[in-house]
């Protein structure tokens, strides 16, 4: 115990000392995080409008035609109204249409503080209901008790999934390896203790860092970007933690399967680029993986870091428990297991 | 007494004998070298009796231990400074000493370790920028944190300045007088003249012969040997230490 406790301090001593590792696991994601949440991300493009067909009149079909030809708002087909509210908490879309038979014909809704939004979407369908047909429809207005953090909201707990996944590959890849290039390895194996003693605590020490980025990374969601996280729940912040600690062991795993399947040292920083460069992208840690196209999300869904980010950004955001992200925790349980059996099959001292 | 005693020692990599049949004694407190040019099989052999390689054949024994089958205890009584190993180069050269007492659960003075052999002042500079000399002395002074019965010095001087050079020498000497054990290899002949005890010259992983530095001279010479160096009162090394003198320059 006393070794291992040895190492692990020391181990955290090396990392507090040395400036690189401050820099890519504290102020690069810190950087990011600041960048973006005060970037206007989604300015760019038309706003998402949802869309909820209950009609059964074929004209409710040229309504969605036109609305999407208007090429000033992007439409989004909705299963129920229940995801409306989802995707609109969620700021994926920022209100949603429900086209009926009876009165009110349709009915926009929306959210606290998006009335200018509303009002767009209103002259719009009013322009297009005009022009389409005799009968002038009605419509009414709604704003729903939903509050949307923005796209702050999204890219904190976003920064904080990517940090541990960063965090997790890279100081095994590259601390782990220069260990071994440097000789240290093979001094240890020289006294009475094996070097695995060494490297555990090593993975501890890094695993007690991640925990402890995260909190940084979400606090300074909190304090400068103003974010609210974890809602007042206890069990949400708990569950923070949890998927940290579970997401920090999983890509320590990964990071030592790297190091030991590289076919050589030099290639073995590549192959972790090769394997955290389309997560980065692809798993929601800046924008929604339902913004990218459908097969793409199927390679999302399959990700471990879309299911870290999303677990996370559930609790920070909306304050859901581990119950609540069950799923989410399901699959990044299942990749840890995987890629904990590929770290034990592959794994060698020397 | 023998304290190390290697019988047909054998070590067979997939196409390559690296060390065939090899059987020496080491006493109890005496400095043993290890001669040979490169690739002998010095390093092997020694990185066999420090528990770091399995040999394919043969036996070795260390205070009666095997240093294949008792490889814990072997380590336990054995102090190592190997060729080509580096520390952890952000923990200071304290922590450093610190940390691998702990691996023998020992608790030992720190600070009169680095005394000993000359890095107190360092004590808390980080591993990374030091000198070659000092990276060789801290290494020296990690060997001695379990108090080992026996002391096995790869090329302890390679690449080290004159001053250091002689510093080593003097260090080596007084474990000597504490009454260990040291196993040391070298491609520097002056060294092992004026170090061992006892050589073994190894060439193609055979040891050709052992014996003390002055009969082997001696042997060569009646057979009418002579050098074509012509005996002079001093050396350029001579000239080079009583020009800049004996003190150490890294520090």
């Amino acid at each position: 115990m006393k070794i291992y406790i040895g190492f692990i301090t020391a181990s955290t001593k090396m990392f507090f000392r040395r400036k690189s590792s401050i820099f890519w696991s504290l102020f690069f994601p810190v950087v990011t995080m600041l960048v973006f949440g005060n970037a206007n991300i989604m300015g760019f493009s038309a706003p998402n409008i949802g869309i909820l067909n209950y009609s059964q009149d074929a004209s409710s079909k040229t309504i969605i035609d036109d609305l999407n030809n208007s090429k000033s708002v992007k439409i989004i087909e909705l299963e129920s109204k229940s995801k409306g509210d989802e995707f609109l908490e969620r700021g994926t879309i920022s209100s949603y249409i429900e086209i009926n038979d009876l009165e009110p014909l349709t009915t926009i809704t929306t959210r606290k503080g998006d009335e200018p939004e509303l009002e767009l979407v209103e002259n719009l369908l009013h322009s297009i209901l005009n022009t389409n047909s005799s009968n002038q429809k009605n419509i009414e207005t709604k704003i729903a008790d939903i509050t949307y953090q923005g796209y702050k909201g999204f890219i904190v707990p976003g920064i904080a999934a990517m940090a541990i996944m960063q965090s997790g590959i890279f100081a095994v890849v590259f601390t782990l390896l220069s260990y071994k290039n440097q000789g240290v390895l093979k001094r240890l194996q020289a006294t009475p203790i094996s070097p695995s003693h060494f490297i555990v605590g090593h993975l501890v020490s890094r695993l007690l860092i991640i925990v402890t980025q995260t909190i940084i990374l979400l606090t300074m969601g909190i304090l400068i970007l103003g974010v609210s996280i974890g809602q007042g729940s206890l069990l949400a912040w708990l569950n923070i933690f949890l998927f940290s600690f579970l997401g920090g062991t999983l890509f320590l795993s990964i990071g030592l399967a790297i190091s030991s399947l590289a076919p050589s040292e030099d290639s073995a920083p590549a192959l972790a680029n090769l394997v955290t460069f389309p997560m980065l992208f692809l798993s929601g840690v800046f924008f929604p993986i339902e913004f990218l196209p459908k097969y793409v999300g199927y390679v999302s869904n399959a990700l471990p870091l879309t299911h870290i980010a999303e677990g996370i950004r559930l609790s920070a955001l909306y304050g859901n428990s581990t119950l609540s992200t069950l799923p989410q925790m399901g699959i990044t349980i299942a990749w840890l297991i995987i890629a904990f059996t590929i770290c034990a099959k592959t794994f060698k001292w020397e | 007494m023998a304290i190390i005693q290697v019988k047909n020692l054998i070590k067979n990599y997939d196409d390559f004998e690296a060390v065939r049949d090899i059987t020496f004694d080491v006493k109890e407190g005496e400095v043993f070298g290890l001669l040979g040019p490169n690739g002998a099989g010095k390093t092997t052999t020694v990185e066999i009796l420090e528990g770091l390689r399995k040999p394919s054949g043969g036996s070795a024994l260390i205070n009666n231990l095997d240093v294949n089958k008792d490889a814990k205890a072997v380590k336990q009584i054995i102090g190592v400074q190997l060729q080509s190993v580096n520390f952890f180069e952000m923990l200071s050269l304290y922590e450093i000493v610190e940390l691998f007492s702990t691996l023998y659960s020992t608790q030992i003075d720190v600070d009169a370790l680095l005394n000993r052999v000359g890095l107190l002042a360092k004590k808390d500079s980080y591993y990374k920028p030091l000198s070659g000399g000092q990276k060789q002395r801290l290494s020296i002074a990690v060997a001695l944190v379990n108090n080992p019965k026996v002391l096995f010095f790869d090329e302890p001087t390679t690449g080290l300045d004159p001053q250091a050079r002689r510093n080593m020498w003097e260090l080596i000497k007084s474990f000597q007088k504490d009454g260990k054990t040291i196993v040391l290899t070298t491609h520097y002949m002056e060294e092992a003249e004026e170090l061992c005890d006892r050589v073994a010259i190894i060439d193609e992983g055979k040891i050709i012969k052992i014996d003390t530095p002055s009969f082997l001279i001696e042997e060569l010479t009646k057979t009418g040997f002579k050098s074509n160096k012509k005996i002079r009162e001093a050396t350029l090394e001579d000239v080079f230490i009583n020009l800049t003198g004996k003190s150490l320059r890294e520090d």
